[in-house]
């Protein structure tokens, strides 16, 4: 079991983020039998096959990558619809407040 | 006793406390207090200063008085107590008990020895030992040795409380003394039979405080073919309501039908009118007030075939995206499916997709293969339920804690 929370910080790059995102978006199409999945920029997220309990999916092994969840530190509601929006969301936090 | 019937004589409202260190003497103290019918409060170690201070005046913490009759066992770690010849209650005594889950000063339900022991029939006299797994103070703690009272017989226990660490010693300890009778929740009954337990004197088996499912009543059926099983339906407030005694999960539709004791809701929650013999009054420090005429249980049970089935208490309602799901369903149906899991918690989890989503804490049996089970089980969770009811997080542990219950600790 990896212990994600002493990944250092700096170790999560932006690309490093966007990486485990998409990577975790196909593990879950696979596990819910959607797909193959093509991620762009501007893909909408619940519009790409993956319904919203997939995306809840999403969000949990993401709080298990990375060793915190972005959504429930925010005091925003903020919702990203697309995929940039959505990795942006995640990079600010952990690799933008530097 | 002398001092307690002194204090009785003068002042008929006044309750005691046992509050000695050792769990034996507690019980020995209750005993000795109902016979000359006294009120006793049962409360849990942390709670009795606090209780006290609010009785004020009236009460009487019992390891201040002198003369009480005690039996002294040197023994640190476990009891031994033999009630033949006692004395038995008198019908004038009363106990207090403390209901759980309440914060700042708990709510207590004042029963008589009667309505504690509804439905239940003691063996008198005969070779009977009792097995003490719940805490003493309890409601199904005090219904054990309330039974081992009348029945005159014997009951061991250990002076701890009991937990995951030395369930194994309990176990060692019930066959060296060739305990006949065993009281458990489903979790400890697990946790007994994973240490080993299997001695040839149990003759009676009775689990409660949780939904006895399906795989442990069979375990326990498979170790001890000669018992007695049965699973008893009771609550603080109520007592004993019902007993099932066929070996099988949940309870035959015929008990509750028809039978004008019984009401659900329409979210399926038990209703119980209490027996006319049951006093089923709260009691507080400041004011007694009666249990409504029908009592909710907060228990949601619903129909399967000719069984109810417990699928939740109605207050772990998780809401998945506007589904309403009841987590013990789920654990019922991992545990029936799955017999490496040893224990197992499923909870709601704040997600800011759906609002909450199920997540599992499992404990496992050692040696077992954990990243295998994980798949299996998602595999089996995405045949048998419905999206929102499958666990989306899993968490594997050794074993789960019990609670002072000896149910398996929930996550606050």
């Amino acid at each position: 079991m990896t212990n994600n929370s002493q990944i250092e910080k700096r170790a999560m790059t932006p690309d490093h983020v966007r990486e485990v995102i998409e990577s975790t978006i196909h593990k879950v199409a696979i596990d819910f039998e959607v797909g193959p999945l093509q991620l762009r920029d501007d893909t909408i997220l619940l519009e790409c096959g993956l319904d919203s309990m997939a995306f809840a999916t999403v969000v949990v092994i993401l709080e298990e990558e990375f060793g915190e969840d972005p959504f429930l530190a925010s005091d925003s509601a903020f919702y990203p619809t697309t995929l940039l929006e959505f990795s942006e969301f995640y990079i600010n936090y952990f690799a933008g407040t530097q | 006793m002398i001092e307690a019937k002194k204090i009785l004589s003068h002042d008929s409202e006044a309750v005691f406390l046992p509050d000695n260190s050792k769990i034996s003497k507690n019980i020995i103290d209750t005993c000795n207090l109902l016979s000359i019918g006294a009120t006793v409060v049962l409360c849990g170690p942390c709670q009795i200063q606090e209780i006290s201070n609010s009785l004020g005046k009236r009460s009487y913490l019992t390891s201040t008085l002198q003369h009480l009759d005690k039996k002294d066992e040197d023994n640190d770690s476990f009891f031994f107590i033999n009630f033949e010849n006692a004395p038995m209650p008198s019908d004038l005594a009363k106990v207090w008990v403390a209901t759980t889950g309440t914060t700042g000063t708990p709510k207590f339900v004042e029963h008589s020895v009667k309505s504690i022991l509804e439905l239940m029939k003691p063996p008198i006299k005969s070779a009977v030992t009792w097995g003490l797994t719940y805490a003493y103070y309890k409601f199904a703690g005090l219904q054990v040795f309330l039974q081992a009272l009348k029945g005159q017989a014997k009951i061991v226990g250990l002076e701890q409380r009991i937990s995951s660490e030395n369930t194994t010693r309990l176990a060692a300890l019930f066959h060296e003394s060739g305990v006949t009778h065993i009281s458990t929740t489903p979790s400890l009954a697990r946790q007994l039979l994973a240490a080993g337990f299997r001695s040839e004197f149990v003759k009676v088996i009775t689990l409660g405080g949780e939904r006895a499912e399906q795989r442990t009543l069979t375990a326990l059926r498979q170790t001890f073919p000669k018992a007695k099983l049965r699973h008893i339906y009771a609550s603080t407030e109520l007592g004993a309501v019902l007993t099932v005694a066929d070996g099988l999960e949940g309870i035959p539709c015929s008990m509750l039908d028809g039978n004008d004791r019984f009401e659900f809701d329409s979210q399926g929650q038990l209703l119980v009118r209490p027996l006319a013999a049951s006093p089923g009054r709260y009691v507080d420090p400041t004011q007694i007030f009666l249990v409504n005429k029908l009592f909710a249980t907060g228990d949601i049970l619903k129909k399967y075939g000719d069984r109810y089935l417990f699928e939740g208490r109605s207050s772990s309602t998780v809401n998945v995206g506007g589904n309403k799901v009841l987590p013990e369903k789920i654990e019922a149906f991992l545990l029936n499916s799955f017999p490496d899991i040893q224990s197992v918690v499923v909870s709601g989890i704040p997600n800011p997709i759906m609002g909450e989503v199920l997540s599992a804490t499992l404990g496992v049996r050692s040696g077992c293969e954990v990243e295998d089970l994980k798949k299996e089980i998602k595999a089996r969770c995405k045949e048998e339920l419905p999206s929102h009811e499958r666990p989306v997080k899993y968490t594997f542990t050794d074993n789960l804690e019990l609670n002072e219950s000896g149910k398996t600790k929930r996550n606050s």
